[in-house]
């Protein structure tokens, strides 16, 4: 996982003995191990064993930066290197990145992608126009990563058949992003498609047009992609028992958890005021009613980054 | 010695020949200087000073200088770009290196980090590291004598700062 950048200095070799050897290694090299440990055991299992431990990790800009590295793909600027902004950073990518309830849905301006387990409120909000920005917004902030991830023509899946009335005339959308380390594909005319690799994912989407759903997953235990196309979701709920509540795509989505949501959503959306080409700073109420959490209003003091 | 004019214009030490390491307790080593100078120390009084026939090592002992020996050896072979090691030859060469008490492990990341032998101290750091995953902070503390010095106070506190990661 991680690597070091450059070595603990003028520390004698030759400590310690079989048990008590680790306790006596010098801050410096628990440091660089604990560098090289995952995020989970970094966070929920070392800080708990010893105070010293737990002093080790919270006040290693090394540590951080290094999982930081390992964690979205490339280290943070000279700059972002404050531990409170690293950690906030990786939690909101593993945050966004968490099985969750996710939903998708679209405006003249977005794409929505909202998992409505996140705690943080994290959600997806892909611009139409112009090039792709992604945020991250919370009860308290706006974050917007126009840095932190990238376009990518590397599409992995295979492409669904336009569900859209051919009649229609249609907004073709498309963006491959790589963000924080997840490769995610965007495609929206009618139809949605949001799909990830890299991550067992499962996700429940839900096309504000026509309600189609979808889910794409990426079960490790089955060692598959799973799209819409090459299974029924309600074989893919027999797969995936634990994650349950999954529609077919023949209907509009309805279950215990999106019921209202979903009617809800049905309602046309209005464009912002300002027209098609403002682009909106703030979530679109029309899809926010619908789709964006409900604490998930916009930020009194937008802090963007 | 070369006078410093013509330190200017001497080229880059070849490393060719041999060189004696000697160990904290005495133990000599007879070492290519190539293999030598994968450990940036060594490499660093190598080219300050080219004509000296041993360099003692006081802080790492015979076995874990041994085993750093062996380790460069290995590498200086295998990370030629015509050796026909591939990448998961080494990478299980690395593993099977690695397979050492915890007192040999922990004295080799000193080592290494005296050495300045940097893929080794990831090496062994990256070791220890796997030595604490999944498992839990009790067993770690048993695995590595660690004593618990938290209150349950501050365990709760951790704990409530992690929750994001339990959801």
């Amino acid at each position: 996982m991680g690597q070091s950048s450059g070595k603990p200095k003028d520390l004698p070799a030759n400590q310690g003995t079989q048990n008590d050897a680790f306790p006596q290694l010098p801050s410096e090299i628990q440091e660089l191990i604990f560098s090289f440990c995952p995020i989970e055991t970094l966070v929920k299992t070392l800080p708990l064993v010893s105070r010293k431990f737990r002093n080790i990790i919270e006040e290693s800009v090394f540590v951080w930066t290094t999982l930081y590295t390992a964690t979205i793909g490339y280290p943070p600027t000279p700059e972002g290197r404050i531990i409170p902004r690293m950690k906030e950073i990786i939690r909101d990518a593993l945050t966004v990145s968490l099985f969750g309830n996710w939903q998708i849905s679209s405006d003249s301006h977005y794409l929505w992608i909202v998992n409505r387990d996140a705690p943080n409120g994290a959600h997806f909000r892909v611009p139409r126009k112009g090039p792709p920005k992604f945020f991250v917004e919370t009860t308290s902030r706006v974050s917007e990563y126009t840095k932190d991830f990238s376009v990518s023509h590397h599409c992995p899946f295979p492409r669904r058949p336009a569900l859209a009335d051919p009649s229609k005339k249609t907004r073709p959308f498309e963006h491959d992003l790589k963000w924080y380390g997840y490769q995610l594909r965007l495609r929206g005319t009618h139809d949605l498609i949001f799909s990830a690799s890299g991550h067992p994912l499962s996700f429940r989407l839900w096309n504000q047009s026509n309600g189609w759903v979808d889910v794409i997953t990426r079960d490790e235990t089955v060692g598959s992609i799973w799209t819409g196309d090459e299974m029924p979701c309600r074989e893919i709920r027999k797969k995936l028992p634990d994650y349950g509540y999954l529609e077919d795509d023949a209907g509009p989505l309805v279950d215990e958890t999106l019921a209202g949501r979903a009617v809800a959503a049905s309602a046309p959306v209005q464009p912002p005021p300002g027209g098609v080409d403002q682009a909106p700073q703030q979530p679109n109420p029309g899809v926010d009613a619908a789709v964006a959490p409900p604490d998930l209003l916009p930020a009194d003091d937008p802090e963007a980054e | 010695m070369a006078t410093p004019a013509a330190a200017a214009a001497a080229p880059a030490p070849q490393l060719e020949g041999d060189i004696k390491l000697v160990s904290e307790d005495a133990h000599e080593f007879v070492t290519p200087k190539n293999v030598a100078a994968q450990c940036k120390m060594i490499k660093t009084m190598l080219e300050v000073s080219e004509e000296q026939e041993f360099i003692n090592l006081p802080n790492v002992k015979g076995k874990e200088l041994e085993k750093v020996i062996e380790y460069c050896r290995y590498h200086v072979q295998a990370d030629k770009p015509d050796s026909g090691v591939s990448d998961n030859d080494k990478k299980t060469w690395d593993e099977n290196f690695v397979k050492v008490d915890k007192e040999t492990l922990f004295n080799l990341i000193m080592a290494a980090n005296y050495l300045d032998v940097k893929s080794l101290l990831d090496l062994t750091c990256a070791t220890v590291a796997n030595m604490l995953k999944n498992k839990t902070p009790e067993e770690i503390r048993r695995e590595f004598n660690i004593k618990n010095d938290l209150t349950p106070e501050e365990e709760e506190e951790i704990k409530r700062e992690s929750a994001w990661l339990y959801q």
